[in-house]
This record gives structure tokens, C-alpha cells and sequence, in this order.
């Protein structure tokens, strides 16, 4: 991307940014940085791609971070909404570039190699056993995304039916704002806590229990 | 080459938005480069509160709060003071979606006091109020009995401000 004799690389991965490079800024500076811009052009890069991916986060965390440093930037931002935005339409093929920006035209050299797995992929085996020993929770379940009860401890059957509605609740509102990687669900009400989280890919654990603090250290990094 | 203008996606000068007549029906203007913007009809929320969004505004006084809307409980949008990226009609159904929570919780016999989903960068945090809901998109690392005691004052306000009649 080029702006006003600015350049900078954005290497996206599966959807993921993985890489930044701006001036001498490397990794999320430079994705800010670039964000950071108002205007320019854009076209694929030449740059080799990197041998260790300098950005971690998901995009909606690197967007929400740049939106909100650019509020915090802006005095008196105004608040009002006007309920207007602008898309604008990806070129429909690779854009041959001039002069300064020349180098970045080509096809992006893309080794194939595994992307980086988010935290909730990882199997956390134990959570469903250590349930079982805690005498906190009332009843609980584990479920699969299709809602299919693998498990369950106690009288879970209304407790299923909640778990598999709040968790589609979980995934439309994280849509709403930009949020990716549903971790877990916490609700105090007047006698107990409903907690649910997720502890593999595809499956999840709800449970209703008077010590939260208990399940937090099973799915809280 | 492609041509474009990041603070259009993302933000509106004071200017625009001075500009911007407010309307009830708005159009949400979709452009490509160099092509004639396109107008769709949207529907918006009732009328937002700018008392309640300054209220809201509170809250980002906590380190890592990102900004936050309040709904009534019969799922509106009182006011929000999210980034510009989320000024959109996704804010209603955020809104809709928070009133449906309440009521299956209600249903389900666990009348929610406070909640809180977790993803991978942030948490969307919930305070049922007399008035509606409160939620707050923070920080995963934000400090949760300074955005507590935040969300509590902020709460108390926003019900003097709204009027537990008004809004049920």
C-alpha cells in the first residue's frame, strides 16, 4: 500500500494478517500505521514472504485496536451517528502499478505452511473429568457444535437447551462486533453462576455451578 | 490502481457528521472505485439518546474498554459509544440479540444479575439495570472490579437519565 510516499506490505494468511512491514515498523505497528492512513493505492506485493509471522492477533482485535487508537487520537470525536459507511470493491484483477510502487506488482510468492492455531484449538482433556470433582457445580453437560449432548452430569436437560441457544448467541453478537474465538459464557444470577466454554474444537462445556472461580482456571488463560 | 479512503470505512470527520442530516431512515451509501455510489434503504433504531452516549462515555475511563451500548429490555438501542466501525445496523441486532439473552435466561429461571462472553481479544460485559442492559466491549486484560464499580455508577446514571418508566 502507498500513501502520500509512504509504503507499506500487509501478508495475509487464510484470511489472517501474519505480517507487517511499514518504514522500519514490523508485525501490529505497522498494521496501525498503515491503518493509519486516509488515503493511497494498493496492489499485490513482491516482498518475499516472512520466515516467522511477526502478527499474532486476529484481524477484528488488530481493527477494533486501531479504530479505538484512533478515537483516543481525535479530539472531541463525535459521537452522533449518521449511520453511513462506504465498501469499497476489490479490484478485480492483480493492479499494475507505476513508478515508485512498481516493485510491489507480481504474484505473492506463498510457501505453504500451517497458520498459526488460535488458543481454543487446543484440547483442554481434563475439564470435563475435573467436573465431575467439583461438588460446586449442580449439573453440567458437554455438547457438541450441533448441539448433541456427549456427556452430562445432574438433571442438564433444560441446561442443554440454554447452552446450545446462548452459545449461537455467542457466535451472532461476536459477529456484531467483530469478535472471533468464542472462549466462554459467565452469568451471575441470584443463587448460581451458568458458565460454558468452550474445552475442544467442536465441543463445549455448560454448567451451573456456586463457585465460578472453580471452572475459570479450566478454560481462563 | 485502486484508489480508496480508510477513515470512510472506519470513521466520519465532526464535519461529515455536522453535515450528515439525521434522518430516520437513512441511506447507507455503497461505493466502488471510481463507480456512482449506490443508496440502500436501511432501517434504523428509534432515536439514540446523546445524553445516554455521553454517560456511556464513562466507561472509557477504564483501561482497555473499548466503548459500550445500552438497550432497553425489550431489545432497542438507547445510545452507544462504540468506534465508528460499528455504526451500522449490526448495532440494532447486537441490541435485539443482548434482549433475547435476557429473556431465555429469565425463561430458563436464571434472571441474569451480570454476564460476560469471552473471545479470543476482547469480552462483551453485561449489567442488567432497572432500565436495561448495559453492555461493555473491553479488553480481555481490563482490570473486572474497576469496570464493575465503572459499569455500577454508569448504571445508576444512565436510569436517572432514561427513567425506569420510559423504557419498558
Amino acid at each position: 500500500m502507498c500513501s502520500e510516499g509512504r509504503e507499506g506490505h500487509l501478508f495475509f494468511d487464510d484470511g489472517q494478517i501474519v505480517h507487517a512491514v511499514a518504514g522500519e515498523r514490523v508485525g501490529e505497528e505497522a498494521v496501525f500505521e498503515i491503518l493509519g492512513w486516509t488515503t493511497g493505492t494498493f496492489g499485490q506485493s513482491a516482498e518475499a514472504w516472512p520466515d516467522e509471522p511477526s502478527v499474532t492477533g486476529a484481524w477484528q482485535h488488530l481493527l477494533l485496536t486501531a479504530a479505538q487508537k484512533r478515537d483516543e487520537a481525535q479530539a472531541g470525536f463525535p459521537t452522533v451517528s449518521t449511520a453511513r459507511f462506504v465498501a469499497v470493491k476489490k479490484p478485480p484483477a492483480p493492479a499494475l502499478v507505476t513508478s515508485k510502487a512498481s516493485e510491489l506488482v507480481t504474484s505473492l510468492p506463498r510457501p505453504s505452511r500451517k497458520a498459526p492455531q488460535p488458543e481454543t484449538d487446543q484440547v483442554n482433556e481434563g475439564a470435563w473429568a475435573a467436573i465431575g470433582w467439583l461438588s460446586s457445580v449442580h449439573c453440567a453437560a458437554r455438547l457438541d457444535d450441533s448441539g448433541n449432548v456427549l456427556e452430562s452430569r445432574g438433571d442438564a436437560q433444560e441446561l442443554s437447551g440454554l447452552a446450545v441457544y446462548v452459545r449461537r448467541l455467542a457466535d451472532l453478537m461476536g459477529e456484531n462486533l467483530g469478535q472471533a474465538g468464542f472462549r466462554g459464557f459467565e452469568c451471575r444470577s441470584e443463587s448460581s453462576w451458568l458458565v460454558l466454554f468452550v474445552d475442544a474444537p467442536g465441543s463445549y462445556i455448560v454448567a451451573s455451578t456456586t463457585a465460578p472461580q472453580e471452572l475459570r482456571s479450566l478454560y481462563r488463560s | 490502481m485502486a484508489k480508496w479512503k480508510l477513515k470512510d470505512l472506519f470513521w466520519v470527520s465532526s464535519t461529515e457528521a455536522e453535515a450528515a442530516p439525521v434522518s430516520t431512515s437513512p441511506k447507507i451509501e455503497v461505493t466502488a472505485s471510481s463507480e456512482a455510489p449506490l443508496e440502500v434503504d436501511v432501517e434504523l433504531s428509534a432515536p439514540r439518546n446523546p445524553q445516554v452516549e455521553k454517560v456511556l462515555t464513562m466507561l472509557r475511563d477504564v483501561d482497555g474498554v473499548v466503548g459500550s451500548v445500552a438497550v432497553t429490555n425489550a431489545g432497542e438501542l438507547l445510545g452507544s459509544d462504540l468506534p465508528r466501525l460499528f455504526e451500522a445496523p449490526g448495532l440494532d441486532a447486537l441490541a435485539l440479540r443482548l434482549s433475547q439473552l435476557r429473556a431465555a435466561l429469565l425463561s430458563a429461571d436464571a434472571p441474569m444479575k451480570t454476564a460476560a462472553f469471552r473471545y479470543d481479544g476482547h469480552a462483551l460485559h453485561i449489567s442488567q439495570l432497572d432500565c436495561g442492559l448495559l453492555g461493555v466491549l473491553a479488553e480481555l486484560r481490563t482490570h473486572e472490579p474497576a469496570l464493575d464499580m465503572a459499569a455500577r455508577l454508569v448504571g445508576q446514571r444512565l436510569e436517572a437519565t432514561v427513567g425506569r418508566t420510559s423504557v419498558f
